[in-house]
């Protein structure tokens, strides 16, 4: 098991100043901004077609992680640009300096996150299992033992970092957390998705694609 | 500044509070907090469309602006979204033939809780033009008994004139000549019927009237409320509830968007001088006031600079910082509260004031950015003054717990310093030397 395994889907755009590290599958359509942070530190991530991750994003698979081993790591690569990927496999040891903190494990659970999901800016995942149609808008923050069902909208800085279950369509905004729910979906964001992938690719270097067809989500 | 450790200002009634809800009235030289003043209605507008809207206007409206609407569930403002949907192609047996191109519908959205008039099954419009929220039907019933009542009332008040007149009998009547033959009696009546015609309201509605009689059975409640599992997010919460009173919400779809409140500017006086001390600008964007005389100007600020532990053995240094609002150098004096004011039955500490004076530095707004050392200048006591900066002062004084007493450590003084009342005078040939009145506030710091 390659643990630095990049799958990146045709279609995908996927700026190489993005940092993802670990065995990472990105869909087709997806589009991931510069300075994300994709760590699939604890077991791969998994990431479906037509999300939106913008950009200071961090979506991590924590694993066994503590919180101040992560917040000490996430700290260190805040500004520490990402290492060019050679395409072919890295030396474990070179990988294992740019990945300060290896997994023990062989293949650890995966974070499945599905599609044309809209991560606003300056969004913190760590929840396991997320649907598809769900908006998480600025800072909010989710929790590992969080589960995120189709069409929800966490609003703008609304951390929920208790063991829970976002059924479908469940709005969560509020200082206090409130929620409640709606009857349709939030709409896919198809224009501002064409728009960026016409864009991005005159403004910043991408990653290549690797995969033909769109993954099938893991575990 | 920490914001566990209070200053407050005692005003003029005896209500301490932080100065900055304070007032200062410069006619009768001294703080005014809310409860001393009185407010009057300067304008109403639209929290959302800052539109101005004059007072008849807003009466009639029932104080809502008609083209702004809030959201039911968090009462933030409601946008207009548009959507491409398809038109729909049905044929003569209401069957679904096929779809068409696209349209734009509108409906509306809350960007806090995404709360969207879809949720009530309203259906999308067209056009974003015309209102939003239908009239109640209520309204035409309730302006119809409006009306009635008021007909029967000015009836009641014709027949009593008329009693009154026939009391007092006419020269006329005596004379065989009857009121109604007239002229003038009878524009007289005709003028007071038109009155009570000035609302229309239908004499059906008005027959319809049935006398409602209390009763001890009530309609039991529906089967499925105890057998049913309920989600908590069918049902209303209780603060959208009482937001619509009169529609009695009860499930989540029956809540509707209303119209949003509107807002007034209002203008304050003090109540003793009837001086006004706050006037708002009447334009509703602009947050500038026409007079603002509040205590900030006026009266100098103590901060605390360091929170320290008070203990009840010895006296520890507390460091407070003094800010001067007046533009020229004003010295001020701490002294402690006289006996017998209310306030020193709430001390918990004993303080040991700076006997001498201190001059405060002036307030210049231009020096704001480079200050110079200006120590030399003041003949400043070391272990008193600290430090200067500008128009501020840090100095020390010394407080002890006061013993047998719990909790916060609660000190207080008398700030004794000259007020000069530097507005120009109306007649520029009579230089008055402005003259200075002696202000004493009195704070509680709660350390």
């Amino acid at each position: 098991m390659n643990y630095d395994s990049l799958k990146i889907a045709r279609g995908a755009v996927v700026c190489a100043e993005a940092d993802l590290r670990g065995d990472v599958t990105v869909g087709t359509n997806t589009i991931i901004h510069p300075k994300v942070r994709i760590f699939a530190y604890g077991g791969p991530i998994v990431i479906g077609e037509g999300c939106l991750i913008e950009e200071q994003t961090v979506i991590i698979n924590r694993g066994d992680l503590s919180d101040e081993e992560l917040g000490k790591f996430l700290k260190e690569t805040e500004t520490r640009p990402p290492q060019a990927r050679s395409g072919k496999n890295a030396p474990l040891r070179a990988l294992q300096a740019q990945c300060s903190y290896v997994c023990g494990k062989a293949v650890g659970e995966a974070q499945n996150i599905g599609n044309y999901n809209f991560f606003e800016v300056g969004s913190h995942v760590q929840a396991m299992k997320i649907g598809s149609n769900n908006v998480f808008e600025s800072k909010c923050k989710l929790g590992r033992k969080l589960t995120v069902g189709d069409g929800c909208v966490v609003s703008v800085f609304c951390a929920l970092e208790k063991e829970d279950h976002l059924g479908d369509r469940t709005v969560v905004y509020g200082p206090n957390n409130q929620r409640r729910k709606q009857q349709d979906k939030p709409m896919p964001q198809t224009q501002q998705l064409e728009f960026l992938a016409k864009v991005l690719p005159n403004f910043h270097n991408l990653k290549k694609s690797n995969v033909a067809a769109s993954p099938e989500p893991k575990g | 500044m920490s914001s566990e450790c209070e200053v407050n200002y005692v005003c003029s009634c005896g209500k301490s509070m932080p100065l900055i809800y304070l007032f200062f009235c410069k006619y009768c030289v001294t703080l005014r907090c809310p409860r001393c003043l009185s407010h009057e209605v300067d304008s109403y507008y639209c929290p959302h469309c800052l539109e101005n809207i004059p007072s008849t206007d807003a009466k009639s409206t029932k104080n809502r602006c008609l083209s702004c609407l809030e959201c039911p569930n968090c009462t933030n403002f409601l946008q207009v979204r548009s959507a491409q949907v398809p038109t729909v192609r049905r044929d003569g047996g209401g069957k679904l033939k096929g779809f068409g191109s696209f349209k734009k519908v509108y409906y509306q959205q809350c960007s806090f809780c995404f709360w969207t008039t879809r949720d009530i099954n309203q259906p999308d419009r067209e056009s974003t033009s015309g209102p939003w929220v239908d009239t109640p039907p209520e309204d035409a019933w309730m302006s119809s008994v409006i009306n009635y009542w008021r007909h029967l009332m000015q009836k009641e008040k014709v027949e009593m004139e008329k009693r009154k007149r026939q009391r007092r009998g006419s020269l006329l009547g005596s004379l065989g000549i009857s009121d109604k033959l007239l002229p003038f009696s009878k524009l007289r009546g005709t003028f007071s019927m038109n009155l009570a015609g000035s609302g229309q309201f239908d004499e059906n509605i008005v027959k319809s009237f049935v006398k409602v009689e209390a009763s001890e059975e009530t309609e039991p409640a529906d089967e499925s409320l105890y057998t049913a599992p309920g989600e908590a997010y069918d049902y209303a919460t209780i603060p959208s509830r009482i937001n619509q009173p009169c529609d009695s919400v009860y499930k989540s779809t029956d809540l509707k968007a209303r119209c949003t409140h509107l807002m007034v500017k209002r203008s304050q006086r003090c109540r003793e001088c009837e001086h006004n001390l706050s006037k708002p600008e009447f334009n509703p964007a602009s947050i500038k006031f026409k007079i603002h005389q509040i205590a900030l100007r006026f009266v100098p600020r103590f901060h605390i600079v360091k929170k320290v532990e008070i203990t009840d053995d010895a006296f520890t240094k507390v460091q407070l910082s003094l800010t001067n609002p007046a533009e020229h150098n004003l010295p001020v004096q701490l002294v402690p509260i006289p006996e017998g004011h209310p306030v020193l039955k709430t001390l918990t500490g004993e303080v040991v004031l700076p006997g001498k004076e201190i001059v405060l530095a002036a307030r210049d707004d231009t020096t704001q950015f480079d200050p110079e050392n200006q120590s030399s200048e003041f003949d400043d006591d070391p272990e008193v003054v600290i430090s200067r900066r500008l128009n501020k002062v840090t100095f020390t004084v010394k407080v002890k717990k006061m013993e047998g007493s719990e909790g916060p450590v609660r000190i207080g003084f008398v700030l004794r310093y000259k007020y000069k009342n530097l507005t120009p005078s109306i007649r520029p040939e009579e230089p008055k030397e402005a003259e200075e009145v002696l202000v004493e506030p009195v704070l509680t710091i709660v350390l």
